[in-house]
C-alpha cells in the first residue's frame, strides 16, 4: 500500500521531467558575422513566456528595405509554444502597412531562436515585435 | 412520496446544468483573421496558412535581391501557373493575391493584370484599354516582351496517420523565371499541422 502511494506520487514527477528537453549548442568561440546592433526596449507582461532577448540586429536588403533579426534564448528547460508578429512604423512613427500575420513558433528548452522580418517597403524603418504564449 | 438522497439531488442538478451548457453556443463575433484565435483544421488550408506561406515566400524573394536584376525598375512580373496538387478544391489567389500586393507595396515589382498563364486575364477592361492604347500608338511589339519575370508554383499535400494522431503537411513551392526561361529564385514553405482524433465520435 505504501509502495503504491509512493509510486503514484512519483509518477507525475517522472512524467514532467521527461518534458524537459533542453537543447545544447556548439558554435564558434568568436563569431565571424557581426550585424548592426539595434538598441531595444523590452516589455514582457506574460511571466509564462520564458524568453530573453539576446540581440537585435538590422540590415538592408534590395532597394533599401530594412530587415530585422531578433535573437531570443529560452530560459526554461521545457518546450514552449509562442506566437509572434512584427509591426512596422515609418520615419514619422506611423504604422506602415498592415501588421504581419501571427506566426506560431516552437521553442525547445534552452534553445536560441532567430525571429526575422523584412519591412513591407523602404519607408518602414522602425519595428515592434509582439510575442505571446500560445493558447494551443 | 419518493425521497431522494442529497447525493442523488446533487447529481441530477449537475447533469441538468451540463446538458444546458452543452446546448448553449457562443454568440458570433469578429476575430483577427491573422490572429492566433483562428480555427486550425487538419483537412484544409486555413486562412492563416495562406498568410504565413505568402509572407514567408515574399520575404524570401525580396531578401534574395534578384528583383533588382530586372531590366525595369520596378520589375515587371506576371503570375503564371500555380498548380494545385492537393486533394481539395482551392483558389490559388489566396496565395498569389497576397504575394502580388506585398510585392507591389514594396515598390520592387509591378504585376501585370493583363497577362496571365493560358490567356487568363485578371482585369479584362484593363486589357481592352491596353489594346486600344497600342492600336492608337501603332505599337506592334509583343506585350509579353515587357515582362522581366514570371512567377509559377505548386501546392502539395501530404497526410499521414499513426493511431489516433493525424498529421497534414502542405508544401508551397514557388519559382521566379527570367526571360531566358531559367528560375533565378526558388523557395518552398512547409506547414505541418498535427492533431488527435477524439476517442469517441469523429
Amino acid at each position: 500500500m505504501k509502495l503504491t502511494l509512493i509510486s503514484l506520487l512519483l509518477l507525475p514527477i517522472l512524467l514532467l521531467s521527461s518534458c524537459r528537453t533542453p537543447v545544447g549548442t556548439v558554435e564558434r568561440e568568436v563569431p565571424i558575422g557581426h550585424g548592426q546592433t539595434v538598441q531595444d526596449k523590452r516589455v514582457m507582461y506574460d511571466r509564462n513566456v520564458y524568453l530573453e532577448v539576446v540581440q537585435v540586429i538590422e540590415t538592408e536588403v534590395s532597394g533599401g528595405i530594412t530587415r530585422i533579426q531578433v535573437q531570443l534564448r529560452s530560459t526554461s528547460t521545457r518546450q514552449q509554444q509562442i506566437n509572434y508578429r512584427f509591426r512596422w512604423l515609418d520615419l514619422d512613427g506611423m504604422a506602415s502597412g498592415a501588421p504581419g500575420a501571427w506566426r506560431p513558433q516552437t521553442v525547445l528548452g534552452r534553445e536560441t531562436i532567430f525571429l526575422t522580418a523584412t519591412a513591407p517597403s523602404d519607408k518602414a524603418k522602425d519595428f515592434i515585435l509582439d510575442i505571446q504564449r500560445s493558447q494551443r | 412520496m419518493i425521497r431522494f438522497s442529497k447525493f442523488q439531488l446533487f447529481s441530477a442538478s449537475l447533469l441538468a446544468s451540463l446538458l444546458v451548457l452543452a446546448g448553449c453556443g457562443r454568440p458570433a463575433g469578429y476575430i483577427d483573421p491573422e490572429g492566433p484565435q483562428t480555427v486550425v483544421t487538419l483537412d484544409s488550408i486555413n486562412i492563416q496558412d495562406w498568410a504565413n506561406a505568402a509572407d514567408t515566400l515574399t520575404t524570401s524573394l525580396i531578401n534574395s535581391g534578384v528583383l533588382q536584376q530586372a531590366q525595369h525598375s520596378p520589375a515587371n512580373m506576371a503570375i503564371s501557373t500555380i498548380v494545385n496538387g492537393t486533394t481539395e478544391h482551392i483558389d490559388t489567389d489566396w496565395l498569389t493575391g497576397r504575394i502580388r500586393s506585398s510585392l507591389n507595396r514594396s515598390g520592387l515589382v509591378r504585376t501585370s493584370t493583363t497577362i496571365g498563364a493560358g490567356g487568363r486575364v485578371q482585369d479584362p477592361l484593363a486589357r481592352q484599354m491596353q489594346e486600344a492604347e497600342r492600336a492608337a500608338t501603332g505599337e506592334t511589339r509583343p506585350q509579353i516582351r515587357d515582362l522581366d519575370f514570371t512567377l509559377s508554383g505548386k501546392i502539395l499535400e501530404d497526410q499521414v496517420r499513426a493511431g489516433r494522431v493525424r498529421q497534414t503537411t502542405y508544401l508551397f513551392q514557388l519559382a521566379l523565371s527570367d526571360k531566358s526561361g531559367f528560375a533565378i529564385w526558388e523557395d518552398e514553405v512547409r506547414l505541418t499541422k498535427q492533431g488527435t482524433r477524439p476517442g469517441v465520435g469523429w
